[in-house]
């Protein structure tokens, strides 16, 4: 997957820009503040519909603009090619098209670009509250199913709702029933169940690829274990299958290599009354019903606990997920390398899953991260990157790239607003390599430690 | 001069609270209708008055009737072991419009939705016992998609059931003549959830 034409109008710095990425590593450097991130955020915005730093969308219309745009144009193996625009309004309202036709929900274009974003903003994932953990839960995993968007936006308005309700029942005691709790516990575990279970699902495959890149990154030297914490005790593992096949979404329709798994997850939809309940006893519940019976049994469990508190205390919205570096506790214990380095392999191993699940590599977003690792990190990274997917770095100087990145890469000045492509930039590269041979004192001790 | 003069500030401050009206809409409303000739204007406010004076809800199904009891429940060539469950009259319309339904109805005005501090007993929810205790044999329930509407559709379900009823929902999904190409993916889900045999 890449871009070959990104453009966009009135966005962040840019009153317009135009953008012909080349397919490997597309290096953006310039000063600080000249909207190198902006480029970043725009392929984000693509790729999540979420801008990557504003508390409030319209904060990416450029000073004095309308409308932020955002197009590009995106070479796929296995989809096709498509052409993409989001445009962002005053009121914060977003509008999607696909191919030139305006979609009905912002959420139809999700999967349709998939993008991997690594910057030090990404820190709060491992360091931050439980709740960055499950906002960045809830854009990865939207990346991959459109199931999950739907169940999330009805849970959140469900958990609203019941809220409402147990505060009422908090201060005007009367028989929960009445007023149908029952009801809306039942929603809840309707739409909550299979939020879990893609939480379950998606942490259970990123674990073990994100461990295997943070034993790369530290020489085999450490071990990085990432736990699903979920405020709703899941069932025994023996309970639960650990290839489950529970996300449906339009590309597993569409790919018929998928089709038995999707076939798989209508079975298991099958609600029980509508199946002999001979076979029901014999055949394992789904993950999905085995959660949803987990989450009515502790629910029951806590009795009127809920309605004396007033607020609903068990569901994925006190969900977190634990880091731990052999053993201790990441966001306690870890040093800052070991926190950066935790980040990043979680990144890169998103990155796998991603493909692994759309069929080809994502688009890597790399935000200044030439200077918040170390030489070695850095190194790795740039190693792992290379020939391996679109990648789109931003840094303040050609410096610390080595030259065999430099001789492939595409490299764009970016300054005030304005990004200009180096032409002739195997002469450039030369002439920076050429300044990189004449500076030895500098850059020998850079090239070693790549080296090693 | 800071503020319209009383009569005008009224009229304004009252389309204001009008369901999707701002400030400035209000504004151009009320000086549209302060400028209409008298007898329009008269009779604008007559309707407002004749509605409230003149418009109850059916004692059989809470539709909205200028009668004792609406057109539909007078009917008597209505099939009346089949009801259909609404939440507003609009939607009962939307349903006669289609001139393939020959059952009752009933009127719920309204959704449940805590929220908005509707909890079931404020809907006409308990006046559906009787008419079912009275030899209807099929519930339809025909609801909005939302979270409020399937909610309200599985309380209503949760409290009929028992009582031996046929209790049914509308299928939510793709448009009629719809393409699947172009469906947008939460119709697909919905199109999948509502699935059926065939
Ligand atoms: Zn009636």
């Amino acid at each position: 997957m890449r871009v070959r034409y990104l453009k966009l109008n009135q966005f962040r710095n840019y009153p317009s820009l135009e953008l012909h990425p080349g397919e490997g590593v597309n290096i953006l450097y310039g000063q600080n503040a000249q909207g190198k991130t902006n480029v970043l955020e725009a392929l984000s915005l693509l790729a999540t519909t979420r801008s990557l730093r504003a508390s409030r969308e319209s904060e990416l219309i450029f000073r004095g603009g309308d409308v932020a745009r955002v197009m590009a144009d995106v070479v796929r193996e296995c989809q096709g090619d498509v052409d993409l625009e989001v445009s962002v309004f005053q009121t914060d309202k977003k509008e999607v098209k696909i191919n030139g036709s305006k979609r009905g929900r912002v959420v139809d274009i999700l999967g349709q670009f998939n993008a991997v974003f690594f910057g030090s903003i990404d820190l709060v994932i491992v360091m931050g509250e439980p709740a960055d953990r499950r906002h960045y839960l809830n854009i990865e995993i939207s990346q991959i199913s459109p199931r999950y968007v739907y169940d999330l936006g009805h849970y959140k308005r469900v958990l609203a709702q019941r809220n409402r309700l147990l505060k009422e029942l908090r201060d005007r005691p009367r028989p929960p029933k009445e007023l149908g709790l029952d009801v809306w516990n039942e929603q809840l575990i309707n739409y909550g169940a299979p939020i879990i279970e893609k939480r379950r699902f998606y942490l259970e495959r990123l674990a073990p690829l994100a461990n295997q890149v943070h034993r790369a990154l530290t020489d085999g030297k450490e071990n990085l274990e990432i736990r699903y914490l979920p405020s709703v005790r899941l069932p025994k593992p023996a309970e639960l299958s650990t290839l489950s096949t529970a996300v449906v979404d339009n590309s597993m329709i569409r790919e018929t290599n998928r089709e038995t798994q999707y076939l798989t997850e209508i079975q298991d939809a099958t609600p029980a009354s509508e199946s002999a309940p001979q076979t029901r006893v014999e055949s394992p519940l789904s993950d999905t019903e085995a959660i949803a019976a987990a989450f009515r049994e502790q629910m029951a469990e806590m009795g009127l606990e809920e309605a004396r508190r007033g607020v609903t205390l068990l569901g994925p919205q006190r969900d977190d997920i634990g880091f731990f570096i052999d053993g201790a506790e990441t966001r306690l214990y870890g040093s800052q390398g070991q926190q950066r380095t935790a980040t990043l392999a979680l990144k890169l191993a998103e990155f796998q899953l991603i493909q692994d699940y759309v069929g080809e590599p994502p688009v890597m977003l790399l935000d200044d991260v030439m200077s918040d690792l170390d030489d070695n990190r850095r190194a790795h990274l740039l190693e792992w990157v290379r020939r391996r997917c679109q990648t789109f770095i931003t840094c303040t100087s050609l410096r610390p790239f080595p030259k065999e990145i430099l001789a492939e890469a595409t490299t764009f000045q970016v300054a005030n607003g304005v990004v200009t492509p180096d032409v002739r930039r195997k002469t450039r590269n030369s002439r920076i390599l050429a300044e990189k041979e004449a500076n030895k004192p500098e850059t020998a001790s850079e090239s070693v430690e790549i080296a090693s | 001069m800071k503020h319209y003069p009383k009569p005008l500030g009224k009229l304004v401050g009252e389309l204001e609270r009008l369901p999707g009206v701002g400030p400035k809409s209000a504004q151009r409303m009320a000086f549209h209708l302060m400028r209409l000739p008298y007898e329009e204007a008269k009779r604008f406010a007559d309707a407002i008055l004749e509605v409230k004076d003149q418009i109850k809800l059916c004692k059989e199904c809470s539709n909205f009737t200028d009668q004792e009891v609406c057109e539909v429940c007078r009917d008597t060539k209505r099939d009346r072991t089949i009801m259909c469950i609404v939440a507003e009259t609009h939607d009962l319309i939307a349903m006669e419009k289609t001139n393939e339904y020959r059952g009752l109805y009933h009127v719920l005005q309204g959704l449940i939705s805590p929220m908005d501090n509707i909890t079931p007993e404020m809907l006409k929810i308990r006046e559906i016992f009787p008419r079912v205790a009275n030899g209807v044999t099929e519930v339809i329930l025909a609801f909005n998609p939302t979270t409020e509407g399937q909610t309200t559709a599985l309380f209503l379900a949760s409290r009929l059931k028992p009582l031996g009823v046929r209790v049914s929902q509308i299928a939510h999904g793709l448009p009629a003549g719809g393409n699947l190409d172009y469906a947008d993916q939460a119709t697909l889900i919905s199109a999948l959830q509502w699935r059926r045999e065939i």
